[in-house]
């Protein structure tokens, strides 16, 4: 059944509530082991697991230690996603699910993830893959698979997008924690041109609630940086606001918009140059670095801050 | 002049799953089966069947993050919504990939399957089709229902146009 994969460990035809042993534990416990010096992150509220996996992921364009499946049917999204899993069951979502258009869709999310580790905002851990032998079709777009993807980790245990439905379960303290990783992440999307809706999707929401600070993750970044720039200073003004129930703290803009101003240029253009050509041409980099560099220093003015 | 012409007709046949996803880190995890949907489209007529569990387990509602319990205490409640909203909302033939589209992380819908249009259906008296559509996308979830969900199940059905004219 083509949908088996998606549903592993689950059913046998005719008695439905089969358990496979792994079930017999609590989710909980799957959870994976957190440091106990874990730093504390006030902006990047992601799984400790997952932000170590970033610390080895955005340190190069390959994490060759992984060697992945395809666990899933590809969406009828734009980028035709399909999810992943790795040899030690590390699960992933990978894009593009076909040769689309020439929007570099690996290429963007590698390098959206890699600048927002040097500044440490949530964006989940990218790295990039090479699929080997013959790739399926995408059933919905009709197109052969690209064998140059990247492979997007997840934030959480448990996450969804950003909506009605969780901001419900929210408390006052819980919503106004949503305020500075949304201003956080509004610099890193001017910065970088992201273009996507971030109220209606692509925001991602920590499902455990608890009573802590709500875990962000900001993810699907295809739609920014070269998709935009085929010039030099291109004229790109600041992200919209997709949030109209939270207010902007202005305090967090200009911490973000400060640190950014000081990354060095060598790092911004080393994130960008180290990506192969394969996902990335070399005649499309130094267009894309030269943006990165000029809105990098025109920060404050394209906030308007 | 054929004393009958038969027509031939477009159309579409989709199947999904619903589950609920406890560990999205790990694959070794366990995930909740919650539902099936199926949507046919042919000729004119157009229908979407959903089949969802009444209640989960004491076990399944503890493996659930806290913000899901009270939700999926009763999916079929919480899944209801969603159902109508895609009847309403998407255009025919694309209420799964909708419903697909915004439910991609720990609640699933697993991306559609299209399966083929039975012939039956493509050559059907038009005042038979209706009844037709309805009845093979029942048989689908039905066949699929045993397979995936523990029971009791709610099914919900909708259907346009509501008569086929004479």
């Amino acid at each position: 059944m083509a949908d088996a994969d998606q549903t592993q460990g689950q059913e046998q035809p005719g008695d439905p509530t089969i358990v496979p042993a792994a079930e017999l534990i609590p989710a909980a416990e799957f959870m994976p082991a957190q440091p106990a010096d874990a730093p504390k992150h006030d902006l990047n509220r992601l799984d400790a697991s997952v932000i170590l996996l970033r610390e080895t992921w955005s340190s190069a364009p390959h994490a060759p230690e992984h060697t992945w499946t395809r666990s899933g049917l590809n969406r009828t999204t734009d980028s035709s996603a399909f999810d992943v899993i790795d040899q030690r069951m590390l699960r992933g979502t990978a894009k593009p699910g076909c040769k689309l258009d020439h929007v570099r869709h690996a290429a963007h999310e590698k390098i959206a993830s890699d600048l927002a580790a040097l500044l440490d905002l949530p964006v989940p851990p990218v790295t990039l893959y090479h699929w080997p032998g013959q790739l399926p079709d995408c059933p919905h777009k009709r197109k052969p698979g690209d064998p140059y993807v990247a492979i997007s980790a997840w934030p959480w245990l448990s996450f969804e997008e950003y909506g009605d439905r969780i901001l419900n379960k929210m408390n006052p303290d819980q919503k106004e924690s949503l305020r500075a990783p949304i201003s956080a992440m509004w610099v890193f999307d001017t910065w970088i041109s992201a273009q996507e809706d971030r109220g209606a999707k692509h925001t991602l929401v920590n499902s455990m609630l608890g009573n802590n600070p709500v875990g962000l993750a900001f993810i699907d970044y295809a739609f920014s940086l070269s998709k935009f720039w085929t010039v030099e200073k291109s004229p790109h003004a600041a992200a919209s606001w997709w949030f109209p129930l939270i207010q902007k703290d202005d305090a967090v803009v200009r911490y973000i918009a400060d640190k950014l101003y000081n990354l060095s240029d060598d790092s911004v253009g080393g994130v960008v140059n180290r990506v192969p050509a394969q996902w990335l041409p070399e005649a499309a980099k130094p267009v894309m670095v030269s943006n990165l560099l000029s809105r990098k220093a025109d920060i404050n003015r394209l906030l308007g801050i | 002049m054929p004393a009958a012409v038969i027509p031939l007709r477009a159309g579409s046949f989709t199947l999904s799953r619903i589950l609920f996803r406890t560990n999205m880190l790990s694959g070794n995890t366990p995930e909740i089966p919650l539902g099936i949907l199926s949507e046919l489209t042919v000729g004119a007529c157009r229908t979407l069947v959903m089949s969802v569990r009444r209640e989960l387990t004491p076990r399944e509602i503890g493996w659930l993050p806290n913000s899901w319990q009270e939700d999926l205490a009763e999916p079929a409640k919480y899944w209801n919504g969603q159902f109508d909203q895609a009847w309403a909302v998407a255009a025919p033939g694309e209420a799964l990939s909708f419903l697909s589209e915004h439910h991609a992380a720990s609640m699933l819908v697993v991306p559609p399957r299209y399966l083929a249009l039975p012939p039956e259906l493509i050559r059907a008296e038009d005042a038979d089709l209706l009844d037709m559509a309805v009845s093979t996308v029942m048989q689908t979830i039905i066949k699929e229902q045993d397979a995936f969900l523990p029971k009791p199940t709610y099914i919900e059905v909708e259907k346009a146009p509501e008569k086929i004219a004479a």
